[in-house]
C-alpha cells in the first residue's frame, strides 16, 4: 500500500489529487487541494505552487511529505491566450450642434428658442429678438438670476438659459418668468455665440417632444427639407432625454464615423482570406468558418489586434525557448459589441454608444519542457516525478468519475484564457482541441460595455449577482429578494447598484439599473461560452455532428459560474445532449478533473506505485 | 427637510446648506431651538420628519449633522466640524440630505459623482518618460526568471 500524487498545473490554478493505493492496485483518491498557478504555466516558477498544494492535500491526512511514492505531472498542452478590443464607429458633433447629456436637475419646464448671448453682453443687447444666455461658473446664481430679471425688466426678452454649474433650479426659483434652464454645461465655452438655438425641458418624469422630431426642430429653425434630414441623427440623439440643446450651427451634425481597425489575415490549407476587423464579428467568424482547416491567422501590426498578436506569440517562444516567427496563432473568436465612449466634439461630456469588436486569440505548441520542471520538482522534494498522461485524457479520465456519466463524452473546460474540448469514444480513443475566448474574455466585455475601467470588479460583477442598495439598511437582490442589515450599509453604497462579492457588497459606479448590467453581464457569457461550446463541439464531435454526442460535462473555473452551465445547457438541448456540471467524484463539482485522472490512470494500466 | 437649529448660525452657512437642498428639490422647515448638540438635534429632527431625515446644527460649536430615524443615536451618517463650514461642504451635506431621503446615491469627496470615470492623458517631459519606462522594464524583468535579481 501507499500513496501518490496527480498534479495539474493550469494557467490559473494547480490542483493535486493524492490516492492510497491498495495492495491488489485498487486507487482510492483520499485528498485534494488547489493553489493559484505560481507564474506562468510550464515555467520553473510553477515548482513553488505545486509543493504548496501538495503540502496542502497531505495536511488533512497528516501524511508527511516523503510518504509519497511518484508524483505524476499532467503533460500540459501550453495554450497561450490573450484578449483585445477595436473600436470601429465612434461618435462626433460637429459645429457644436446640440447638447444632450441629461443633467439630472435642470430648471424650469418648456421650450424657448432664441440666439445665444454670453451673460456679460447682456446689458448691451436689444430688445426685439428672443435670447438665450450663456452662464459660465464664474457668476454665482443670485448675480445671474438678478441680472436676468433686471434685463428682462427693461423689456429683453429671454427665452432659455444654459448654464456651467449644477445652480439650474436655484437659478430658475429666483426669476420672475420661468424659462427652461439646462445645467451642468461643462464647456460652456465652446457653446457659440450669436446662433440660433432652442432649449427645452420636460416635467419631471417625462422627456423632450419637439427636440426629439426632426420635423418639429425644422419647424422652430426654419429648416429645408435638406437641412432637416441632415438634422435626424441630432433628434434620435436627444430621444429619452429629459432635457435638451439645439445649436443651428452652418454644417453642424452628430455623426457615427467608421474608424479604419485594421485587417486579418486568415490563412488555411487550401485557401487565404484578408477581412478587415470594422466588418464586425459576424463577418471575421464566418470567413474563419469558411478558412478551416486553419494553418494560421496574422493580424496588421500597429493595431490593437496586432499588438495583443504580437503579446502571445512573445510569451509562448520564451515560454518554449523558440524563436517567435515559429509561434502561429491558429484560433481567435470575435465578438460584436457596443461600449460607452466619450463623443468627439462634445459640449458637456456626453457618452454615446460605439461598436466595436472584441477579439481573442491562441497560440498552443506541443513543446513544453514538463522534463525540466519535473526535473526541478524531483529536486526539490526528493520524490520520483513523472511527466504522465496526455492532458486531455487525464481530463476526460477524472470527469468520468461524475455519477451518471459513461463512455462515449465529451467534456468541455471552461478556463480563462482558452476553451477546451475533448471527447472521447466508444473505442475509447480521445481527441481534443483548445479555442480562444473564455473567462477572461468575459471579463474585459463586462468592463468594457459597463465602461468601467476596473477589471477586478469586472471580475466580481461576472462572478456574483447584483443588488440594489434601497436605505441604509436594506438593498434588494436581483432576483427581487430583500436582505435586511442590522447595521448601516457603508455610505459609499447608499442608492446604488453593488455587486454581492464574497468580501461584500461593492459599489458600481454608472448609471444603469441592475436589470441592464445583468443583461451585460448575460450577453457576454453567451457571446463567448455558448459560442465556443458549439464550435468546440463541432469540431470534436463524429463527422461535425453534435447530436451523435450524448453526454458533456463541464469542468473548469469558469464551470462554477452561476450562468455559464445553464446558458451552455439550453444551447445544447436543441441537440439532445445531456450538459452539467462534472461532479468528480462525487463531491468536487468541476474541479480536479486532471489530478484525478493521473493518478486513476497510473494505477489502471498496471504501473502500479513507483515505476 | 427638518433642520433644527440651535443659534446663533451665520446666514450664509444657513444658505449653503439650503440651496443644496433647494437644487435636489426637497423644500425645507427651519425651527430654532434653545440648546442641544448637533447630534441631539440632528436626531431629533429625523425621528420628527415624515422623511426619516434630518439636519441637526450647532452654531456656536460650529458643527452640522446629517441624521436618519434608524441610525444609532451617536452615530449619524455625515458630521460636520468648524473645517467644514464652507460653501462647498456645506451645499453637499444639504444635496446629500435630499439624496438620502430620495434614495439616490451621495456625493462623496473621494468618488466621483460622474456617471464615468475619464482618464485624461498625462504629459511627460522626455527625460520623465524615460525614468518611467526603465522602471517599468526593471519591473517586468523581475518577474522573469533568467535575469538576476
Amino acid at each position: 500500500m501507499g500513496f501518490i500524487a496527480g498534479v495539474d498545473i493550469g494557467n490559473n490554478s494547480t490542483e493535486v489529487a493524492i490516492a492510497e493505493v491498495s495492495a491488489d492496485g485498487e486507487a482510492n483518491v483520499v485528498t485534494s487541494a488547489l493553489v493559484r498557478t505560481v507564474g506562468i504555466k510550464g515555467t520553473l516558477r510553477n515548482v513553488a505552487g505545486i509543493i504548496e498544494a501538495l503540502d496542502q492535500a497531505l495536511a488533512p491526512i497528516g501524511l508527511p511529505r516523503k510518504r509519497l511514492q511518484t508524483v505524476l505531472l499532467n503533460e500540459a498542452t501550453p495554450v497561450i491566450g490573450d484578449v483585445a478590443m477595436e473600436t470601429i464607429t465612434e461618435t462626433v458633433i460637429t459645429e457644436s450642434a446640440m447638447i444632450g447629456h441629461n443633467p439630472a436637475t435642470p430648471g424650469g419646464i418648456g421650450l424657448g428658442v432664441g440666439a445665444t448671448v454670453a451673460f456679460d453682453a447682456l446689458d448691451r443687447v436689444d430688445g426685439d429678438q428672443d435670447w438665450i444666455v450663456l452662464i459660465p461658473s464664474s457668476v454665482e446664481f443670485p448675480a445671474a438670476a438678478e441680472r436676468l430679471n433686471t434685463a428682462a425688466a427693461r423689456g429683453i426678452s429671454i427665452v432659455g438659459a444654459i448654464v456651467q454649474k449644477d445652480d439650474g433650479v436655484l437659478i430658475h426659483n429666483r426669476l420672475n418668468q420661468s424659462i427652461p434652464i439646462v445645467d451642468e454645461v461643462l464647456h460652456i465655452d465652446r457653446v457659440p455665440l450669436n446662433m440660433p438655438a432652442a432649449v427645452e425641458v420636460a416635467p419631471i418624469g417625462k422627456t423632450v417632444e419637439k427636440l426629439s422630431n426632426p420635423y418639429d426642430i425644422a419647424t422652430l429653425f426654419a429648416m429645408t427639407a435638406d437641412e432637416t434630414r441632415h438634422v435626424v441623427p441630432i433628434a434620435r440623439a436627444l430621444t429619452g432625454n429629459r432635457s435638451a440643446v439645439v445649436i443651428k450651427t452652418p454644417r453642424g451634425d452628430i455623426q457615427e464615423r467608421r474608424i479604419p481597425a485594421g485587417s486579418i489575415m486568415l490563412i488555411g490549407r487550401h485557401k487565404k482570406v484578408n477581412v478587415q476587423v470594422d466588418t464586425g464579428a459576424e463577418q471575421i467568424m464566418t470567413q474563419l468558418a469558411e478558412v478551416v482547416p486553419l494553418v494560421e491567422i496574422q493580424a496588421e501590426t500597429g493595431t490593437n489586434v496586432g499588438g495583443m498578436f504580437e503579446t502571445v506569440r512573445k510569451v509562448m517562444a520564451d515560454l518554449t525557448d523558440q524563436p517567435v516567427s515559429a509561434i502561429r496563432v491558429q484560433d481567435i473568436i470575435a465578438v460584436d459589441t457596443l461600449i460607452p465612449q466619450k463623443v468627439r466634439g462634445s459640449l458637456a461630456g456626453e457618452y454615446s454608444l460605439g461598436n466595436a469588436v472584441g477579439l481573442a486569440a491562441m497560440v498552443e505548441t506541443h513543446k513544453l519542457p514538463m522534463q525540466r520542471l519535473a526535473r526541478k520538482l524531483e529536486a526539490e522534494i526528493l520524490i520520483p516525478v513523472i511527466v504522465a498522461g496526455v492532458e486531455a485524457e487525464m481530463a476526460i479520465r477524472g470527469a468520468l468519475t461524475t455519477p451518471g456519466t459513461r463512455i462515449p463524452m465529451a467534456i468541455l473546460d471552461l478556463g480563462g484564457g482558452s476553451t477546451d474540448a475533448s471527447i472521447i469514444s466508444t473505442a475509447g480513443k480521445t481527441q481534443s482541441i483548445h479555442l480562444a475566448g473564455a473567462g477572461d474574455m468575459v471579463t474585459m466585455l463586462i468592463e468594457r460595455e459597463l465602461g468601467l475601467e476596473d477589471r477586478e470588479l469586472a471580475e466580481n460583477i461576472k462572478f456574483y449577482p447584483l443588488a440594489k442598495v434601497e436605505t441604509l439598511f436594506h438593498l434588494r437582490h436581483e432576483d427581487g429578494s430583500v436582505q435586511f442589515f442590522p447595521k448601516a450599509l457603508d455610505p459609499h453604497l447608499f442608492g446604488r447598484v453593488v455587486v454581492m462579492a464574497g468580501t461584500g457588497p461593492l459599489p458600481v459606479e454608472t448609471r444603469a439599473p441592475v436589470a441592464k448590467i445583468a443583461q451585460v453581464r448575460r450577453q457576454a457569457k453567451t457571446k463567448v461560452f455558448v459560442q465556443n461550446a458549439l464550435r468546440a463541439l463541432e469540431r470534436v464531435a463524429p463527422s461535425g455532428n453534435i447530436r451523435l454526442i450524448d453526454f458533456v460535462a463541464l469542468v473548469g473555473g469558469s464551470a462554477l459560474d452561476f450562468e455559464i452551465p445553464q446558458l451552455i445547457s439550453d444551447a445544447l438541448m436543441e441537440y439532445g445532449v445531456v450538459t452539467g456540471r462534472a461532479n468528480v467524484r462525487g463531491k468536487e463539482g468541476p474541479r480536479n478533473a486532471v489530478a484525478t485522472g493521473l493518478v486513476l490512470n497510473h494505477v489502471e494500466r498496471g504501473k502500479g506505485i513507483g515505476s | 427637510m427638518l433642520l433644527l437649529v440651535c443659534e446663533p448660525v451665520p446666514a450664509e452657512m444657513m444658505d449653503y446648506i439650503l440651496w443644496g437642498l433647494e437644487e435636489e428639490g426637497i423644500p425645507a422647515e427651519i425651527q430654532n431651538q434653545r440648546q442641544g448638540s448637533a447630534r441631539q438635534l440632528g436626531k431629533r429632527a429625523a425621528m420628527n420628519s415624515r422623511l426619516n431625515v434630518g439636519i441637526g446644527l450647532d452654531g456656536p460649536a460650529k458643527s452640522a449633522v446629517l441624521h436618519h430615524r434608524d441610525l444609532p443615536d451617536d452615530e449619524p451618517l455625515f458630521e460636520y466640524g468648524a473645517k467644514e463650514f464652507n460653501i462647498l461642504s456645506l451645499r453637499r451635506l444639504g444635496a446629500n440630505a435630499a439624496r438620502l431621503a430620495k434614495g439616490d446615491p451621495l456625493l462623496l469627496e473621494d468618488a466621483c459623482d460622474h456617471p464615468k470615470r475619464t482618464v485624461e492623458p498625462v504629459s511627460l517631459q522626455p527625460d520623465e518618460i524615460e525614468a518611467v519606462v526603465s522602471r517599468i522594464v526593471k519591473e517586468v524583468l523581475k518577474q522573469d526568471d533568467r535575469w538576476p535579481k
